[in-house]
């Protein structure tokens, strides 16, 4: 039988691979895929400014079109189908073959925020989120 | 303790002119860089470090259980490259008894390989790489081979230990920083590293694989990338809260 040559992408995997079940067996940590929904969750960071929050989420190998963005008031979904289904020969303990087809997440937000006035862009395969925080004010009479 | 040494040579290597490290940190640029260098030069695995110093883990490759951290060798280069991220303590041990090891083999340059966290990476669409001479022979090196040096700035954790050992026990070496993504793997940066290295000392890693490929690095990388965060914040909080570190 013929064996496709091994490429350094290979090696990466097999090394993600064994790094997520160390973590998950001794440390009981939640995995970052779903074999069941073909779907691996992206890596995300949010930073918070006075007014708003800012959610960057790592979205490679995903077009602007293949992105579904729905926003709460305390947390965001991401669905993002990937250009092709990424394939993994051997995957965890049973060396079995699989493939994801998305990125999805669901995102809790620190605080509430206004999804009426969030924007979202997606530059170089990374997606930025600004809600605006809800901020109720109001005047005080000071005596 | 054991008296046995923590590097151990399956094949037994003679002086060798540069060691190269890459442990996972910020952006994973270190591993990016050196994983991807050791398959597309087909390095030679010729050693590893013991696991009693490291964490409860052993890799299984062909059946064969294996230490995390081992060495792979090719010409005048041997590197060294962590499968996993290390806790501070870990890190303490084993840079002490590597540079100890560089020293016996001569090493005429030790380079450790990292990224640097720019806030507006989006923005940068060539990642600049920088370097950090433990000595000014170092720097005047640096500077000859058109590497910009980090002029101010802070330097932490297992870099920081690195250095410093380095610099007690006159092993010349060097830190070179690539601008990362703070929280994400980038593979960008590890492409400017490894650009940098073949400008500066002939290493002719070709880099195009790594380059059309960046994005599947990414995903494949993503869990890697959150341990190694969680394992640096960790770190952060046994070093005390230091300003990161920014040109």
């Amino acid at each position: 039988m013929l064996r496709r040559k091994r490429t350094a992408l290979d090696e990466f995997d097999e090394m993600e691979r064994r790094v997520d079940e160390f973590f998950e067996r001794v440390f009981s940590v939640e995995p970052m895929w779903d074999m069941q929904a073909h779907s691996l969750k992206p890596l995300y960071d949010i930073k918070e400014t006075r007014e708003s929050i800012i959610v960057l989420v790592d979205l490679p190998y995903v077009e602007k079109g293949a992105l579904q963005l729905r926003v709460d008031k305390d947390s965001i979904d991401i669905s993002a189908e990937l250009r092709e289904p990424i394939k993994y020969g051997r995957w965890g303990t049973t060396q079995r073959e699989c493939e994801f087809t998305k990125l999805s997440a669901t995102i809790p937000l620190p605080t509430e925020v206004d999804p009426e006035g969030a924007t979202a862009k997606l530059r170089h395969g990374v997606l930025t989120v600004e809600l605006p925080k809800r901020i109720e004010k109001r005047t005080i009479e000071v005596e | 303790m054991s008296e046995e040494p923590l590097i151990v040579e399956t094949e037994k290597m003679g002086e060798t002119k540069y060691a190269l490290l890459g442990f996972p940190d910020t952006g994973l640029v270190g591993t990016i860089a050196l994983g991807y260098a050791i398959q597309t030069k087909k390095m030679r695995e010729v050693g590893y470090v013991a696991p009693r110093a490291l964490p409860p883990m052993l890799v299984i490759h062909s059946g064969e259980p294996k230490s995390p951290v081992r060495l792979y060798a090719n010409n005048d280069l041997v590197t060294l490259i962590s499968e996993i991220p290390l806790p501070l303590q870990t890190y303490k041990e084993l840079v002490s008894e590597m540079v100890k090891w560089a020293a016996q083999k001569k090493v005429q340059l030790l380079i450790s390989l990292t990224g640097i966290a720019v806030q507006d990476r989006l923005e940068v669409s060539k990642p600049q790489v920088f370097g950090i001479g433990g000595t000014a022979a170092v720097r005047d090196l640096l500077k000859s081979r058109s590497i910009p040096l980090l002029e101010e700035g802070f330097v932490t954790g297992a870099q920081a230990l690195i250095l410093n050992e380095c610099i007690e026990k006159s092993v010349p070496a060097a830190v070179l920083l690539a601008e990362s993504h703070p929280n994400f793997p980038d593979p960008a940066a590890a492409a400017s590293m490894l650009e940098l290295l073949n400008q500066a000392f002939g290493f002719n890693i070709d880099v195009k694989e790594l380059v059309e490929q960046a994005e599947k690095f990414r995903i494949r990388l993503r869990e890697l990338m959150q341990r190694t965060q969680q394992s640096m914040r960790n770190m952060k909080s046994q070093e005390g809260e230091l300003p990161a570190l920014y040109t």
